[in-house]
C-alpha cells in the first residue's frame, strides 16, 4: 500500500460455497488504487470482475484478506458503517441502469441527495447541475420506461456523480448500449474524471471501454494476471 | 422522513394494487366500526330503557324475593323500613308490591303477576299517573301493549282478578284497563298488570308492604342500613351486560375474517414485493441505505396503506356512520319477540374510543404483516440483493 493509496486489497480471497465444495471468485488478490485513477478490470466473465468490485464497494465482504477503502477496513465494517461509506464516498454504476422505475429521472438523481440529508435548495441546484453534465436536463421529469438505454445509463452516471463520490465502481456500464452511446457514457465518465478527480474503476471485457482506460487490470479465473498502465496520454483525452 | 417520501411515493406508484389493498383495509375498519357502534348502541339503549322503565338506580329487595321463581312471591314481602321512608316522601324511592294472581280475560285463564307502585312517582317512567278509574268502586290498572295484545284487553275494559290474600283466603276483584303504554322492556310488560300501590295493599290485606324498593339516581348510589337486599344497578343489568358481549363476540367472527382477508392481502403484496423488488432493495442498499431503513421502508408502505384506508374510510363511511347514529337502523324483527329490551330502531353508538380502537387495532396488526415478510432483509448483503437472492 502507497501512501497515495485510498484502495488498497492485500491478498483478498472469496469464497462461495458451490453443493458440497467451494468456488474462489478472487485469489489472493493485491491490488493498490490512487486517487483520480481510470482504471479497469478486465477479463471474460466469470473471471471475479463483479465480485472485486463488489468487495470494493462494501456490497460484499471478503472471505480472507484486507480491503481497505478510503482508510476504513471493509472486511470489519457493520452493516450501517458500510452503508455510510457507500452513500458519503461510493458510487456504483450497474450493467443495467437499476433506476427505481417509479420515479422520475429527478426524483432518481435526488434519491442519493436524500440519503445524505442535503437540503432541499441545495438538492435541486445539484440535480440539475448534474444533469446538465450528463445532458438530461430536458428528460427530467421521465420516468425511466420513457428514456433510451443510453438516457437511462446517462441518468444512472447522474445519480451517482450528483454526490461527488470520491470513488465510483462501474460494473459493465456500457454493456447494454451500442457504439455511439457507449462513447457518450465514456466521454462523460472520463470528463467527471479529469473535472472532479474522481477515481474510476471499471469491470469490463467491451473493446469501447479499453480504449479509454488509463490502467488496465487483468483478472484470470479470479487472479490479477496483468496490471499495466495502458497509455498515459489518454488521461488527456 | 426520506423513508415517508418515499414509500409515498411507493405505494402511490403501485396504483391498482394500492388501491385493492386500501379496498379490503377499508372494508375491514368500517366493519369494526360498523359492528362495534351496533353492539354499543344496542347495548346503551337497553341499559337506558331499563333504567327509565324497570330498574331505577338500583334496588333493595325483600330477601325472600327471586325475581325467576313466581312462587316466592307470596312470602316476598315485608312493611317498608323505618329508614326507606325519608326517601319514599322525597320521590328517592318507590316501592313495588308484587302479588301472584290469575285474571280471566275472554274467559280464559291467565296467571299474572299484580304490581302495586304509587300513582305518584317519578322514578320510573311508566306512565302510573294514567291509572285513574272512571268508577269508584273499580281498580283501575295498566299494562304494556304486549300484554294488552296477548289478553285482548282494550282501555275502557274490565277483568276479573282472583288473588289469594295474606292470610290465605282466596278473593276476587273487577279491574278497569285505564291504560296501556308502550315500553320497549318486556319484563314490565309481558304478564303484568301494574295497579296503584295502595289499592294493591288493600287487596292483599298489608299495609304499607312492599317486595322491592326501587332507587332514584343518587339514591341509588349510597346503600341504607335496612334489612334488605341492596342490588346495585351493575348487578341488575349483568345478564343485559353479558348478552351484549356474546352478541359481540359472535360479531366478532364477521369482522375477524374481514381482517383475516385484509391482512393477508398485505402480506401477499410485502411477499410479492421481496421478490419483486429484490433489485431495487439492492439498488437502495448500495446507494447507501442501510438493511434496517429498507426494512423500515417496506414496513411503511403497509402501514401508510392502512392511514390511507382510514382516510378513505372516513371519506366514504363518515357519511353513513353519521345518517345511522342520527336516523337509527330499523328492523323489521324487533327485539322484544325476543324477551330482548330494544326497539324497532337501533341508534348506532359511535364513540372516538371506538374509532381510536379500530384504528389502533387493525395499524398493529397492519405493522406486524407489514414487518413479518420483510424481516429477514436486515440480514441480507447487498450484493445478494442486487443479484435477486
Amino acid at each position: 500500500m502507497t501512501e497515495r493509496s485510498i484502495i488498497s486489497l492485500d491478498q483478498v480471497d472469496k469464497v462461495f460455497p458451490v453443493g458440497d465444495g467451494k468456488f474462489y471468485a478472487l485469489k489472493q488478490i493485491d491490488l493498490n488504487f490512487e486517487e483520480g485513477e481510470f482504471a479497469g478490470l478486465v477479463g471474460p466473465s466469470g473471471s471475479g470482475k463483479t465480485t472485486l468490485l463488489n468487495v470494493i464497494g462494501a456490497l460484499d465482504k471478503p472471505s480472507r484478506g484486507r480491503v481497505s477503502v478510503l482508510g476504513q477496513d471493509v472486511s470489519q465494517l457493520r452493516a450501517k458503517e458500510s452503508a455510510h461509506l457507500r452513500s458519503e464516498k461510493l458510487g456504483f454504476i450497474f450493467q443495467t441502469h437499476n433506476l427505481l422505475p417509479v420515479y422520475t429521472v429527478y426524483e432518481n438523481i435526488e434519491l442519493p441527495l436524500l440519503l445524505l440529508r442535503t437540503p432541499a435548495s441545495e438538492r435541486k441546484k445539484m440535480i440539475m447541475e448534474t444533469l446538465e453534465w450528463v445532458g438530461l436536463t430536458d428528460k427530467w421529469k421521465s420516468k425511466p420506461n420513457k428514456l433510451s438505454g443510453g438516457q437511462c445509463q446517462r441518468a444512472a452516471i447522474a445519480r451517482v456523480m450528483v454526490k461527488r463520490p470520491q470513488i465510483v465502481l462501474a460494473d459493465e456500464p456500457t454493456a447494454n448500449l451500442d457504439a455511439e452511446n457507449s462513447h457518450m457514457i465514456l466521454k462523460t465518465m472520463k470528463k467527471l474524471n479529469q473535472e472532479l478527480k474522481t477515481t474510476f474503476i471499471f469491470s469490463t471485457h467491451d473493446e469501447k471501454v479499453i480504449q479509454y482506460l488509463v490502467r488496465k487490470i487483468t483478472l484470470t479465473d479470479g487472479k490479477v494476471t496483468q496490471d499495466e498502465i495502458v497509455n498515459k496520454l489518454k488521461e488527456s483525452r | 422522513m426520506i423513508l415517508f417520501r418515499l414509500a409515498f411515493r411507493n405505494i402511490k406508484a403501485a396504483g391498482l394494487r394500492t388501491w385493492l389493498n386500501t379496498f379490503v383495509i377499508s372494508l375491514t375498519f368500517f366493519a369494526i366500526i360498523f359492528l362495534q357502534g351496533m353492539y354499543n348502541g344496542m347495548y346503551e339503549q337497553m341499559v337506558r330503557v331499563r333504567i327509565d322503565d324497570e330498574l331505577g338506580h338500583g334496588q333493595y329487595w325483600h330477601k325472600n324475593y327471586d325475581p325467576f321463581d313466581p312462587l316466592t312471591l307470596e312470602e316476598s314481602h315485608a312493611p317498608l323500613p323505618s329508614a326507606i321512608q325519608p326517601y319514599i316522601q322525597k320521590k328517592e324511592a318507590v316501592p313495588v308490591l308484587m302479588v301472584p294472581a290469575a285474571i280471566y280475560p275472554q274467559g280464559r285463564l291467565q296467571s299474572v303477576v299484580l304490581k302495586g307502585i304509587p300513582s305518584n312517582q317519578t322514578i320510573l317512567k311508566l306512565p302510573t299517573s294514567e291509572m285513574q278509574s272512571s268508577m269508584q268502586e273499580i281498580i283501575p290498572i295498566m299494562m304494556g301493549e304486549r300484554m294488552a295484545k296477548q289478553t285482548d284487553l282494550a282501555i275502557g275494559d274490565t277483568v276479573t282478578a282472583r288473588w289469594r290474600t295474606n292470610d290465605g283466603a282466596f278473593d276476587a276483584l273487577e279491574l278497569e284497563l285505564a291504560h296501556i303504554f308502550k315500553t320497549d322492556v318486556p319484563a314490565v310488560d309481558f304478564g303484568q298488570i301494574w295497579l296503584p300501590l295502595e289499592h294493591l295493599q288493600q287487596m292483599f290485606d298489608v299495609s304499607d308492604h312492599a317486595t322491592i324498593i326501587i332507587m332514584q339516581q343518587e339514591a341509588g348510589k349510597q346503600q341504607i342500613n335496612i334489612q334488605w337486599d341492596f342490588h346495585s344497578l351493575e348487578t341488575l343489568l349483568a345478564d343485559t351486560k353479558q348478552f351484549v358481549q356474546s352478541k359481540n363476540a359472535g360479531g366478532s367472527i364477521f369482522f375477524s375474517l374481514l381482517l383475516f382477508l385484509a391482512m393477508i392481502a398485505i402480506l401477499d403484496t410485502q411477499a410479492l414485493s421481496i421478490f419483486k423488488r429484490r433489485k431495487e432493495i439492492g439498488t437502495l442498499m448500495a446507494l447507501g441505505m442501510t438493511p434496517e431503513k429498507v426494512l423500515g421502508l417496506f414496513t411503511l408502505e403497509g402501514v401508510m396503506q392502512g392511514f390511507f384506508a382510514a382516510f378513505v374510510t372516513a371519506i366514504w363511511g363518515g357519511p353513513i356512520f353519521w345518517y345511522m347514529n342520527k336516523y337509527g337502523i330499523r328492523f323489521s324483527v324487533s327485539g322484544d319477540q325476543y324477551g330482548l329490551a330494544l326497539s324497532e330502531i337501533l341508534y348506532p353508538a359511535y364513540t372516538f374510543n371506538l374509532f381510536a380502537g379500530a384504528f389502533m387495532f387493525v395499524m398493529v396488526l397492519l405493522v406486524i404483516v407489514s414487518y413479518w415478510p420483510v424481516r429477514h432483509i436486515s440480514r441480507l448483503l447487498p450484493s445478494d440483493a442486487l443479484r435477486g437472492r
